[in-house]
């Protein structure tokens, strides 16, 4: 019993590390290219966010279920095989789904298996752990890559067309081109960079502060 | 049926090509044949071309010390190339400073034997050898230090060593740290060592997780950190878990030279951070010649009223108790302020800075 | 002409990685010694020029015939994990001073997205043979010059101190942004 209430919350905090502490793309600053390519509108984020998601957990489960077969020296060949395999899959599902965003995404939903994140993942983790735990670490950090996809997205889509999901939300704004093309992504994504730190910063103070009366 | 077999057959066609032509590539064009590796003047290997140099140096029971496991990260593989110099890569201009890449120092874990090769390490590393034990006993001596025996397996004959170096435990794949030998008697097959639990550290996390019984694999002995052998008055300069490679320094001097005299400034934070403390009132009580002051950072009333202690830093104490400075030899061991701070002191009381010898960690 | 005006688009005004954001990861992570950022963008341009090239072979004579053109980022990805271990085997036998210069990066190239762009770009907008070769060439050329200079510029960042929450990969992010924006400057030259 003791045992499973430990893995439980290995697990899950394994899970919100990879949210927050870890994010993926402000911390580590990995698959940064999809992030800012494909967030010019949220609906794309969003599917963007869903499609990495599901193909890191269920990859990384998939390798770590098999990771004791996989021989060393052609490890990488496998996990992109595996990968590759997956984002096939979605690549068919989206284009039926939803063509008009599968064709916006263009090559990116492609260039998720060059993705830093999954092999990150893969190799970092999946490969060490069971399958459970690596699905739950795999969560999280599609969960936290999908968080900054969306706020880009929020953001970018807000300030260029003053519109969310297609759907107009304020009239007569002025749009702002300057965010949806490339400089424009890059300062939205500092500035962004910048928040999270501070939130960080201002966090890690307020625990230590309140670790000290102990 | 067909709409199935013909990708698999295209996917499968394409992968044994690309795979044919590695295997091609790999057995005709990335064969270099065997290299002769000379290391320093004196021992000559025939290794296969085409491995790294720390592995043809590791196959022939030649241990460099190493702490990131060939990543080219630590930079203790260090060795100076003599014949044969290959061209520095990026890394290792980050890891080694410029003048040492002109005179032909170069990262063993990143240099690919290509050709015929020479080169020079410092001469004790020949004789580090790999060690395998079994885990005897495992206590906490404070609330995160934990004293671990080891009986050694393999090799048979032991492991000697000098009183103050320190040995690699493998911790992980390719992953080793360094802990100070720690023991107190002299056992060709028995050796200890004190480990203090440093949140999310790799080596102590892992061999405070072991348990009796259990196996290790450790090299050495390594270290220029070690006793001299000189006839001055020998200091030590302990701070914290430093304290381990003291205590062969001052048995074996209390042993091996009956006119040397042996004082030991040991710091730590608070009482409970001190250990051994009984077995070193012990030792001052039978042995005229050792002399024990233990300092503690913050001084409880009640702990004050058991034994005189001084309240403060180590180098306050040093500075209260030290005599003779001219003809002593110091050797320090903890934390690098403290460290710094104790020089200052000790070089005040005129010990020569050639005859200070310190162990930062 | 329309060669030259593939290669000058691909590489200046339609840069892969401040326009199409690809091969951030590297981009951020390997430009901080000027060395280290030249000898990758090498290593990018002339494993992504070979390994476009091969891929249109296979893709116009393998698998468009056999209608399998959704198995285009299996065989991709495996072609260009292939050739660059290949590349790896050759360049350290046969130019060892050139592999002292790039050939650490070359694993690392297997897992940049620039590589696979390149070739998933190659079939979305239909190049010719010489098209593909001018196209992949003018894209590891951009990717190399965006990349040198962001090493030089970080250079000189060591001399200043900026704010501090935006940490060292924020303020690349920044510089990216106001190079992208230079380049945006030269998209009247083509037009």
């Amino acid at each position: 019993m003791s045992g499973n209430g430990i893995r439980a919350s290995k697990g899950f905090s394994t899970f919100v590390e990879n949210i927050w502490l870890s994010n993926p793309i402000f911390v580590m600053v990995l698959g940064v290219c999809s992030s800012l390519a494909v967030t010019t509108k949220l609906a794309n984020a969003l599917v963007m966010g869903i499609s990495v998601t599901f193909v890191l957990c269920i990859s990384s489960f998939i390798i770590s279920l098999v990771r004791k077969l996989i021989p060393e020296q052609v490890r990488l060949i496998v996990f992109m095989l595996i990968i590759s395999t997956f984002v096939i899959t979605v690549d068919l599902v989206l284009r039926i789904l939803v063509p008009e965003v599968s064709k916006g995404l263009g090559p990116y939903i492609g260039l998720i298996i060059t993705n830093c994140n999954l092999m990150g993942r893969a190799e970092a983790f999946a490969i060490k752990n069971p399958p459970g735990l690596s699905f739950l670490d795999s969560l999280g950090t599609g969960l936290g890559y999908t968080l900054v996809l969306l706020v880009l997205g929020f953001l970018r889509e807000l300030i260029t067309s003053g519109s969310l999901f297609g759907i107009v939300l304020l009239r007569n704004w002025t749009s702002w081109n300057l965010v949806s093309i490339a400089p424009g992504a890059f300062f939205l994504l500092a500035s962004i960079i910048i928040v999270f730190n501070m939130l960080k910063r201002k966090n890690k103070t307020a625990s230590v502060t309140a670790d000290k009366p102990r | 049926m067909t709409a199935f077999v013909i990708p698999l057959v295209v996917m499968n066609g394409i992968a044994v090509i690309i795979f044919a032509l590695i295997m091609l590539l790999k057995t005709f064009v990335a064969s270099y044949g065997s290299c002769q590796l000379v290391v320093n003047g004196s021992k000559t290997f025939t290794v296969q071309g085409g491995t790294y140099l720390n592995k043809a140096l590791f196959e022939n029971k030649v241990y460099l010390p190493s702490a990131c496991g060939g990543k080219g990260t630590c930079g203790f593989c260090k060795v100076q190339v003599t014949e044969g110099i290959p061209d520095p890569l990026p890394v290792e201009e980050i890891l080694i400073n410029y003048k040492d890449i002109r005179q032909g120092f170069r990262l063993s874990c990143q240099t690919k034997l290509r050709s015929d090769i020479s080169i020079e390490i410092p001469e004790e590393l020949l004789s580090i050898r790999e060690y395998r034990g079994v885990i005897r006993s495992s206590d906490y001596v404070t609330r995160d230090i934990k004293r671990i025996g080891i009986h050694i397996d393999e090799p048979k004959d032991g492991l000697d060593f000098k009183s103050g170096q320190y040995l690699m435990f493998k911790v992980g794949e390719g992953e080793t740290r360094g802990y100070s030998i720690a023991s107190t008697e002299r056992r060709q097959d028995e050796v200890q060592i004190e480990v203090k639990l440093i949140p999310n550290g790799l080596g102590s996390s892992y061999l405070h997780s072991l348990a009796e019984g259990d196996e290790l694999t450790f090299f050495g002995p390594y270290g220029q950190f070690y006793l001299r052998d000189t006839s001055h008055k020998v200091i030590c300069v302990a701070g914290g878990v430093g304290l381990a490679p003291m205590k062969p320094i001052i048995f074996e001097t209390l042993l091996k030279y009956p006119d040397r005299d042996v004082e030991l400034y040991y710091g730590v934070r608070t009482f409970e951070d001190l250990y051994d403390h009984d077995m070193f009132l012990r030792l001052q009580a039978n042995h005229p010649r050792f002399h024990y002051f233990p300092t503690l950072e913050k001084l409880e009333e009640t702990v004050a009223s058991t034994y005189a202690f001084t309240q403060g830093f180590v180098n306050k104490t040093l500075a209260a108790n030290l005599t003779d400075g001219d003809k002593s030899e110091a050797y320090l061991c903890g934390p690098p302020l403290m460290i710094n701070s104790s020089i200052k002191e000790l070089v005040e009381k005129g010990v020569p800075e050639i005859r200070i010898l310190y162990d930062k960690f | 002409m329309s060669l030259a005006l593939i290669v000058l688009a691909s590489a200046i005004t339609n840069n892969i990685a401040l326009t199409y954001f690809l091969g951030m990861c590297p981009f951020i992570a390997i430009s901080k010694s000027l060395r280290g950022a030249a000898g990758m963008g090498l290593a990018v341009t002339v494993v992504v020029v070979i390994t476009t090239t091969v891929n249109y072979f296979a893709y116009r004579f393998v698998l468009v015939p056999l209608r399998l053109e959704f198995l285009a980022f299996v065989v991709f990805i495996m072609s260009i994990a292939g050739i660059v271990q290949m590349l790896e085997i050759l360049v350290e036998r046969y130019f060892p001073s050139l592999y002292s210069i790039f050939g650490i990066f070359l694993p690392l190239i297997t897992v940049n997205c620039v590589i696979l762009a390149v070739s998933l770009f190659m079939v979305l907008r239909e190049y010719t043979f010489w098209g593909t070769v001018a196209y992949s060439f003018g894209s590891g050329l951009g990717w190399m010059i965006a990349i040198t200079a962001m090493a030089g510029l970080r250079k000189h960042l060591a001399f200043s101190s900026p704010v501090k929450n935006l940490g060292d990969a924020g303020i690349t992010i920044v510089l990216a942004g106001l190079m992208a924006l230079a380049f945006l400057g030269f998209q009247g030259m083509l037009a």
